[in-house]
């Protein structure tokens, strides 16, 4: 059975705010967030809880109201229009399975109140079972269906109305650290065969960055970073995204040579060189950026960093060192070769890998 | 069967540690069928005994269906009850959902509407409608001299509109708790995927609420097949079984047909219960709640708003109005016929019966607290002990919610008038009926809270060295102490209040509030009553806002 919901629809969202209270107790869930999530692509919100991304999805979905801007499906303002005349499917994050139906009443029920012919929502229905591998399950009720089943049963009664655009509001978080690995693969591959536009709502870093066509991190209700998972793993803009990702070294360097997309910078006293577009002026101090895999231990010479091991943590396949450095500050360093273990207050000598290097102005964190 | 044997056995020697467990054990027992057990018991030996005491086994039923009267008064109580339920049923279903689920306004005042009901004595609505609608009543004089014609309530729809509005705060009140614990990611979903307003409710909303209604249903049902201030004061002429229990015990001294109705009484109650259980087994949706950060109020369409507003309204606007009503009678010099304004009544009731206002009081307070003080210590008991028999126990502490209130009071008559223990006439009758009667209510409330109180908490405190008595009096007691208060503010509120079963226990000497309103309507003196219930619903009112004040505890007022 051909699946109709190709046709590729962008949403956006222009300056949108999202206010709750009144007076003394508003709390602004979304500050100003424009963003045009591109066709056919998976895009997750990521970010920390209370950070939006939840309300912005609920926006889209038609269960907010905005205070303001504009939200825009396909080439429809969406404003105002309540949620059963929007074209999206949302799959909630603890599934909402009519407990009072059948797994096929479930998934027929949107089928239903668009009043299709009974023979049509046979197959429509037959056609998601197939797709999640949900057959011989239409009889049951959703309670007698494990986690993982009745995740599909939620992404199933959403596919089958063939929506424009798929929500998913932190659909694996009851499901435990294995079967999640494997539904986020599986819901990555449906998606990259219906080619449905879908915004993907989620805390966890991790599984963000093993879905996203797109990431757009927030925080406080902001965007704090969009890009591609590597482009923001590589190069985080600032100390929260960096954080937020993985841990990150941030550490203070001097620029002493400026040429054109090049700065050479004195970190420790060890000279590097950096490619950067942005532009900075010699004697500015700026933020090295890097993470715990793009240093490792070396022999002492010239371009070496200097330290004391501080602590040492077997991780398995890493072995990550906290190393600080002569005047006080630490560096993590995540070594993978066995072989070189070294000891608590043992002196080491490291390399920082220029290629992988980022650089930024000094910034305070916010609060 | 060797197994068991060795379970109780291993329990015994367990207990055996604890001394002080097992004596309370032991004592709870004791109390258990002391108290509740051996009157309901002797209920039933009394219903198929004669006056002298001879078994005539099923001879009083037989009597009861023979006789058209007895039938006649059993289709009464089913028809009127089944009405007065239906009533309620709708009218707190429509008001829960409006507190729950609209934005409309007016809340904080319904809420207090929808309270009040269940605070006061559950007659004393029907007394109201006496005021307003009696021979002498407000609006019928008001309606013979303009319009020529007169409303009487008495009759089966005067005792059908009373029950239900004494009734619907019930329904209100389980149903108020079945829409806000629902789910709401489930309606979002229906919407998401294309149903309307009025398309999620009968698909979604409705079939998942059915099963909390049905348990409303089965509550106001009970309470409404037991209720006997309302038909009494209402009924003219026309019986119901609660009334017909009481005429044939206390009126014509008939103690076989009394019991025997009690016991007929009782039937329907537990066949509903027992359909209640098999259909809650079937099908009881647990849902976990993963509630979005904000739970905002969406705007209720208009359509849907007002009209609920309005039954509101009009509920509120008539609780209000019976409330007023009682306490202007309090001032009236003759109702109905002599408006103008006297402290005459006020005079009278704290002259001649000071003491049923004392009585009342230190009464209801007495009991309250062994209620609440055995509710808990058997709740703890229960959840937390292992022995031989925790199962009956369980059912024998939730068996008095289950027992029409004339039922209590007539076991507790027939069973202690005689040895071995002699107690009718004194006040310890009335204070053990209170006690027995509303301890289910804080059992109930105790056992849930000690379900939420993880058990590593006593662990650790055994951990730490403490005996069993002292982590008893420094760790459980300090955490129930919400379900304590819970638990005898609630047992206060309903043995000062009740009429039922301590109409069997009330003497000259020992007389209480309650049954003074009673006798008071009964006897026309119309103004004293609703003086005696303007004091009665000042009592409750002082009572609740101390406990709130001092503690900051609301207080639920139902259990299932």
């Amino acid at each position: 059975m051909h699946h109709a919901s190709r046709e590729h629809t962008p949403v956006e969202l222009r300056n949108v705010t999202k206010k709750f209270g009144r007076g003394k107790q508003e709390v602004i869930a979304v500050r100003e967030f424009s963003f045009q999530f591109p066709s056919g692509k998976m895009i997750t919100l990521l970010g920390p809880s209370g950070c939006g991304k939840t309300t912005a999805l609920r926006c889209i979905a038609g269960f907010y109201e905005p205070e303001e801007g504009d939200i825009i499906i396909g080439d429809r303002r969406v404003n105002g229009i309540p949620p059963y005349n929007r074209p999206t499917g949302m799959v909630f994050q603890n599934y909402a399975l009519f407990p009072h139906m059948t797994i096929f009443e479930n998934i027929a029920y949107g089928l239903r109140v668009r009043k299709f012919s009974s023979r049509e929502i046979q197959e429509k229905v037959k056609w998601a079972l197939d797709l999640l591998q949900l057959n011989g399950m239409e009889g049951r009720s959703p309670s007698q269906l494990s986690g993982g089943q009745q995740q599909r049963v939620a992404i199933a009664r959403v596919l089958v109305n063939e929506p424009q655009v798929l929500l998913f509001d932190e659909p694996l978080s009851n499901l435990d650290a294995k079967l999640r690995v494997y539904m986020r693969g599986e819901i990555r591959r449906l998606q990259e065969n219906l080619e449905t536009t879908t915004i993907y709502v989620t805390h966890d870093q991790e599984e963000a960055m093993s879905i996203s066509d797109i990431m757009v991190l927030m925080h406080q209700g902001t965007i704090e970073q969009i890009g591609t998972p590597l482009e923001i793993y590589k190069h985080p803009r600032t100390e929260f995204s960096a954080e937020f990702i993985g841990l990150t070294n941030f550490l203070n360097a001097r620029i002493i040579e400026v040429t054109e997309n090049q700065v050479k910078l004195s970190l420790y006293g060890v000279e590097l060189r950096v490619q950067t577009a942005d532009q900075f002026e010699i004697g500015e101090t700026v933020q090295v950026v890097f993470r715990p895999e793009m240093i490792h231990f070396s022999e002492p010479k010239a371009n070496t960093i200097e330290g004391k091991v501080l602590e040492v943590a077997y991780l398995g396949p890493i072995t990550r060192y906290t190393i600080e450095t002569e005047d006080g500050n630490t560096i993590i360093l995540d070594d993978q070769n066995p072989k070189t273990l070294h000891q608590r207050g043992d002196k080491v000598s490291s390399e920082i890998d220029e290629d992988s290097l980022h650089i930024q102005r000094s910034q305070k964190e916010p609060g | 069967m060797k197994t068991m044997g060795l379970q109780v056995l291993k329990e015994f020697k367990h207990l055996a540690k604890e001394p002080v467990v097992f004596g309370l054990i032991l004592l709870c027992f004791g109390l258990l069928f002391w108290f509740v057990i051996y009157p309901l018991f002797s209920v039933l030996k009394t219903s198929v005994l004669d006056d002298a005491g001879n078994f005539i086994g099923l001879g009083n039923y037989v009597r009861f269906f023979g006789n058209p009267y007895f039938r006649e008064v059993l289709y009464n109580t089913l028809f009127i009850s089944g009405l007065a339920t239906m009533g309620a049923l709708i009218l707190g279903t429509i008001f829960a959902y409006g507190m729950t689920r609209t934005d409309m306004p007016g809340k904080t005042l319904f809420m207090i509407t929808g309270i009040l009901p269940m605070i006061t004595p559950p007659f004393i609505n029907a007394f109201a409608f006496i005021l307003l609608f009696g021979r002498v009543g407000l609006i019928n004089n008001f309606l013979s001299k303009h319009f020529g014609f007169t409303y009487i309530i008495y009759g089966w729809h005067g005792i059908v509109i009373s029950q239900t509005i004494t009734t619907f705060p019930l329904a209100y009140l389980i149903t108020a708790a079945a829409f806000s614990g629902l789910d709401r990611s489930m309606e979002d979903s229906a919407q998401d995927l294309g149903a309307r307003d009025f398309r999620v409710f009968y698909t979604i909303t409705l079939p998942l609420i059915t099963p909390a209604i049905l348990t409303a249903a089965l509550l106001v049902f009970m309470t409404n097949l037991s209720a006997f201030g309302a038909p009494a004061l209402l009924g003219g002429g026309l019986s119901v079984l609660a009334v017909e229990s009481v005429m044939q015990t206390l009126g014509v001294m008939d103690w076989g047909m009394g019991t025997t109705i009690c016991i007929i009484l009782l039937i329907p109650s537990f066949m509903l219960f027992y359909f209640q259980s098999v259909y809650r087994a079937k099908r009881s949706y647990v849902t976990i709640t993963g509630a979005p950060a904000f739970a905002e109020m969406r705007p209720t369409p208009g359509k849907v708003k007002w009209p609920i507003f309005g039954v509101c309204c009009s509920i509120s606007l008539a609780v209000v109005v019976l409330y007023v009503v009682i306490i202007l009678g309090g001032f009236a010099k003759v109702w109905g016929v002599d408006g103008s304004l006297t402290l005459n009544h006020y005079r009278l009731v704290f002259g001649n019966t000071w003491r049923s206002i004392v009585n009342s009081l230190w009464m209801a307070s007495f009991g309250a607290f062994l209620a609440a003080f055995l509710g808990l210590v058997i709740a703890y008991l229960v959840v937390r002990k292992s022995f031989l028999g925790r199962k009956l126990m369980d059912f024998m502490g939730t068996l008095p919610y289950a027992v029409p209130g004339t039922m209590m009071g007539l076991g507790f008559v027939v069973a202690f008038n005689r040895p071995p223990l002699i107690l009718t006439g004194t006040a310890a009758i009335i204070i053990l009926d209170y006690t027995f009667r509303r301890m289910p209510f804080g059992f109930r409330t105790g056992i849930s809270n000690l379900k939420q109180v993880d058990i590593s908490m006593e662990e650790a405190s055994a951990d730490l060295g403490a005996r069993w008595f002292f982590t008893f009096r420094r760790i459980v007691l300090p955490l129930l102490k919400p379900a304590f208060i819970a638990g005898i503010t609630y047992a206060f509120i309903r043995a000062i209040t009740e009429l039922t079963s301590t109409i069997f226990l009330v003497t000259p000497r020992w007389r209480v509030m309650s049954v003074d309103i009673y006798n008071f309507v009964e006897a026309g003196s119309l103004g004293a009553a609703a003086a005696m219930s303007t004091i009665l619903m000042v009592v409750v009112i002082i009572w609740l806002s101390l406990i709130y004040r001092g503690t900051g505890v609301t207080v639920t007022m139902f259990r299932m």
